[in-house]
């Protein structure tokens, strides 16, 4: 074989060795916490899960790594609190938590050691709407699925600003993120009736960098997840 | 020779022992009777020089003598001297087609006083000898070279040697050009037709090149010719409409423009494209008596995008005015003078990206003056420069992205570049000492560089220079820049928020060897850094005080270029290993860049009247961090309410690898009379004739909020590409 025919022979033949071969997905489960601690409720709750391999499919609201056992103590303000957990995928902190004071989390899930710490933020203030009152102008401001309307935040302590609406039994309903002064949520009108009441949150940085991102960032030492922490103003939702 | 203050005591000194004579000249393109710089003036079996910035060239010898012109893309030509001239003399080069392998080896075994060759490739842009990748472009054009690679095909960036294009400064007749690029930086913003010849400088470098830690790309612009009537052209390519003009005798101007082609055909027909650009370059040297004296570089390049007002739109450009003066001129010594005026500003509104808006306020505006005397003899040459500057960044990005880094900074800096050269025999070689300072205010950074060079025999050259090489500031890219459009920077003062100088040491050696029609180069080079600055990367996922991270680098590599010149064709083929890895202070990883095999096979030959090139490049695999596991995200407070997502959780940075890349591209040019006594040329391309794979590895849907991992991770190549035909049709009278 002359050397000009070599060349592309020995191109094919590099170019075959070179293959992507996917890599293999970590075996060794890690912990994931979920929880942001809120200021003025008197429990607070965080979700405990195993992350799956890469390799695992992923079903929405599908059971989950569940973890076998899990143990925690929350140290912040002078008090050290242990963690209640009623199942293994739920731990509840029974106490209130307060602004400019630090959290910390530490224990265990399934023998893995994990922490965290969180700083609550000073407070939030609702500019827009001033007043009790959360006014929606239904024709206005929403599209069919659609509604933008404009508020005004600030908070001392504060990496962001979401915006969660209740229903008269207290359920979360809705999340949205405030972004630049204008709250922007993908919802039907329906569920917006059912809301009775808006809670403007300003959050911590980590609560901010895991939520309101299109990548999460994690602040969870030894796992994955978010342990954060916010401050909220709560107000009546009324449509027009 | 022995002993730098004998040396210099007998550079300086007026008469030398033997009858030595002066000749000095100017070298001009014999079409366009532009000068030419960096032709290589030879007296045979005497000593060396190259032609400077005005074409000029000044030998001196022992008459009578045999002076040998040469220059890449131009037949050479020998004048026999019976005595030293009484003035200045012209030698005229007529343009010869270039040959890829010609570009293997630019320099010969005769070497110039200052070294200007050692470490740096030249591609004309006439003729450059790579198809063009849709239409020409002066910095893929780059791509015959083996220390230069781009990030993918989408992108005009020069990687060299295993570091960003952000460590490689853009030279425009010598002046520093900040970012000048198109969309997304798939393309550079210099006209192709204002563009004489693009020379890759790698480190150790010159002393006088200051402003990188990296290497140089050294653009040298065209000039009008002192010839009778005016010359020029116009060219046509998808991408672009382009025109140029010179001419001149006492005063020669220069003009080159170009649009974007789709924008102005819209405009006829009257609408509008969300997308324009408009470039323009060009050039005045002031000759009086014929030689040139004042050479004014004006470029200035205007991007828009969107509607001026809209939701979503930005604009940005660079603009250089330079001038350059041959103030003074003695029998060996020349004084040079040089202003400039660089800046690069850049608006930005409400742009969507990555879940969500950016806003940027950028501007990079700098003023600089040069003063450079210089002294060549037989015996070596001399250089002290000095170019104070005025340095002023505003840098505003805001967005609500955690996928986009911030920024806020308004700095004024004043900064001073000094250096001195001193280049000797050494044997049958050369050495060339430099240092160099930069500062900017508190900020200090030496570099000494030595380059040396040796013929051994009539075919072989050895080169070697260690040095070190700063920049008092950080010009970073978004790390993420592929598949997305890239569209701005970070610029980064040393010495404030923890942001330190940038320093690069950096060794070579290279060999080059050529006889008849074959040429060969081979070159080992390592380089260790400090003060890297990098935005963290989104496959970093742990909280952190700063967008940015410092860390180390190091680098090594080796390049084999081979080529072949025949009466058929030319053919090259060129090897490249290289090491790339940072240290960001958990341990060394490989840089997210770090190709280690490089194979390209470029080839020219003539069929049927067509001149026929194609390029075949194999790129092994990029880094590639793996996703470790997929964590619910949800945080439901208790209650069921949101939909959950997955969300990917990182392994270790660049612990997996890739796929390797490949592209074979394929350009045909066929030359004619065109009307009105013009010469024409149509030339057609395929870029990625073998479709592909041209783009790296990355994990599905990476940076979605809801990616698709019904079935697991899955990892896919991050953009597809067909092949892209694409012509060209010039004429030039």
């Amino acid at each position: 074989m002359t050397p000009r025919r070599c060349l592309p022979v020995v191109l094919l033949l590099l170019l075959s060795a070179c293959d992507f071969v996917a890599p293999d997905a970590a075996t060794e489960p890690i912990p994931v916490l979920e929880g942001i601690l809120v200021a003025g409720r008197d429990s607070q709750y965080i979700q405990i899960r195993l992350a799956r391999s890469a390799d695992s499919a992923f079903v929405p609201y599908g059971p989950g790594a569940r973890a076998r056992t899990v143990s925690f103590t929350t140290t912040g303000n002078g008090s050290t609190v242990p963690a209640v957990a009623y199942r293994t995928d739920w731990i509840l902190i029974p106490f209130r938590i307060h602004p400019d004071s630090t959290y910390s989390i530490q224990g265990t899930v399934d023998g893995i050691p994990v922490s965290a710490t969180t700083t609550v933020p000073h407070a939030v203030v609702v500019d827009d709407p001033a007043g009790d009152t959360l006014v929606i102008d239904t024709l206005g401001a929403c599209a069919p699925g659609f509604c933008t309307f404009p508020v005004a935040v600030h908070g001392e302590g504060a990496f962001g600003y979401s915006l969660e609406f209740r229903d008269a039994s207290d359920v979360l309903r809705l999340r949205g993120r405030i972004d630049n002064g204008v709250s922007t949520l993908d919802l039907d009108l329906f569920t917006l009736r059912s809301s009775t009441t808006a809670d403007f949150f300003g959050l911590d940085e980590a609560a901010a960098s895991f939520l309101l991102q299109t990548e999460p960032r994690s602040n969870i030492v030894g796992g994955f997840g978010v342990f954060g922490s916010a401050v909220l103003e709560r107000k009546v939702v009324r449509l027009e | 020779m022995r002993g730098g203050p004998l040396l210099l005591a007998m550079l300086l000194a007026a008469a030398p022992l033997a009858a030595q004579e002066r000749v000095a000249g100017i070298v001009l393109d014999s079409a366009t009777r532009a000068p030419l710089e960096k032709a290589r003036v030879r007296i045979e079996g005497g000593a060396t020089g190259l032609t400077d910035r005005f074409g000029r060239f000044s030998l001196v010898g022992v008459f009578p003598v045999r002076l040998l012109v040469s220059r890449i893309g131009a037949r050479p030509v020998a004048l026999t001297l019976p005595t030293a001239p009484g003035s200045i003399i012209e030698v005229t080069l007529v343009a010869a087609p270039i040959q890829i392998a010609d570009l293997v080896v630019t320099g010969g075994r005769d070497l110039d006083p200052g070294l200007a060759e050692v470490g740096r490739w030249t591609v004309p842009q006439d003729g450059g000898g790579a198809p063009a990748v849709v239409a020409r472009d002066i910095l893929r054009d780059l791509a015959a070279t083996p220390a230069v690679t781009q990030s993918t095909v989408l992108s005009a960036r020069p990687l060299i040697r295993g570091y960003d294009a952000g460590e490689v400064t853009l030279l425009l007749d010598g002046f520093d050009l900040p970012t000048p690029y198109h969309l997304a930086r798939a393309f550079s913003a210099l006209p192709t037709e204002a563009v004489e010849q693009t020379s890759v400088i790698t480190a150790p470098l010159d002393p006088s090149v200051g402003g990188t830690t990296g290497a140089a790309v050294d653009i040298v612009g065209r000039i009008g010719g002192g010839g009778p009537g005016q010359r020029g052209g116009v060219a046509l390519t998808p991408v672009s409409m382009d025109a140029w003009m010179g001419g001149g005798r006492a005063v020669r101007g220069f003009a080159a423009g170009r649009v974007l082609t789709l924008s102005s055909a819209a405009k006829l027909a009257g609408r509008r494209l969300p997308y324009s650009f408009r470039d323009g370059y060009g050039s005045l040297v002031f000759a009086p008596g014929g030689l040139p004296r004042i050479r004014v570089t004006g470029f200035a390049s205007r991007d828009t995008a969107g509607e001026s007002g809209g939701d979503q739109w930005m604009r940005w450009g660079t603009t250089l005015l330079g001038v350059r003066s041959d103030a003074w001129r003695g029998r060996t010594s020349r004084l040079e003078l040089s202003a400039h005026y660089s800046a690069f500003d850049q608006l930005v509104d409400g742009i969507e990206i990555r879940g969500g808006r950016i806003d940027v306020r950028n501007e990079f505006s700098r003023v600089g003056l040069g003063a450079e005397w210089n002294r060549a003899g037989a015996g070596g040459r001399v250089a002290v420069g000095v170019a104070p500057g005025w340095r002023h960044i505003v840098n505003h990005v805001a967005s609500n992205s955690s996928g986009v880094a911030t920024a806020d900074a308004d700095t004024r800096v004043s900064e001073l570049g000094t250096y001195a050269a001193l280049s000797h025999g050494l044997g049958s070689g050369r050495v060339d000492w430099g240092l160099r300072l930069d500062q900017a205010g508190s900020n200090r950074a030496w570099q000494p560089r030595v380059r040396a060079a040796w013929p051994v025999g009539n075919s072989l050259t050895l080169e070697a220079g260690v040095g070190r090489s700063a920049r008092l500031f950080h010009a970073v890219s978004d790390p993420r820049s592929m598949p997305e459009i890239v569209f701005y920077e970070l610029w980064l003062e040393a010495g404030k928020g923890g942001v330190p100088v940038g320093r690069i040491d950096h060794a070579a050696t290279a060999a080059t060897w050529h006889r008849g029609g074959v040429s060969v180069r081979g070159a080992l080079y390592a380089s260790r850094g400090e003060g890297m600055v990098e935005i963290r990367p989104e496959t970093e996922q742990g909280l952190a005080t700063s967008e940015h991270r410092v860390g180390r680098a190091r680098t090594l590599g080796a390049e084999v270029q081979a080529g072949v010149n025949g009466a058929k064709g030319s053919l090259t083929a060129t090897y490249a290993l290289t090491r790339s890895d940072r240290d960001w202070g958990g341990g060394w990883i490989p840089w997210r860049q770090d190709r280690r095999h490089l194979v390209r096979v470029a080839g020219q030959t003539e069929m049927s009247g067509w001149r026929v090139s194609v390029l075949a490049e194999l790129l092994s695999a990029a880094p590639l961090t793996p996703v470790d596991h997929i964590a619910d995200a949800t945080v439901p407070d208790g209650t069921v309410g949101l939909e959950p997502r997955g969300v990917y959780v990182y392994g270790a940075e660049n612990s997996a690898r890739s796929a390797a890349t490949f592209r074979a591209d394929l350009g045909l040019e066929r030359s004619f009379g065109g009307p009105w006594g013009s010469r024409g040329a149509l030339t057609l391309s395929v870029t990625n004739l073998s479709f592909g794979p041209l783009a790296p590895i990355g994990p599905r849907d990476a940076g979605e909020p809801y990616p698709d991992i019904s079935d697991g991770v899955k990892y896919e190549r991050i953009f597809e590409l067909p092949a892209l035909p694409s012509f060209g049709l010039r004429f030039e009278f």
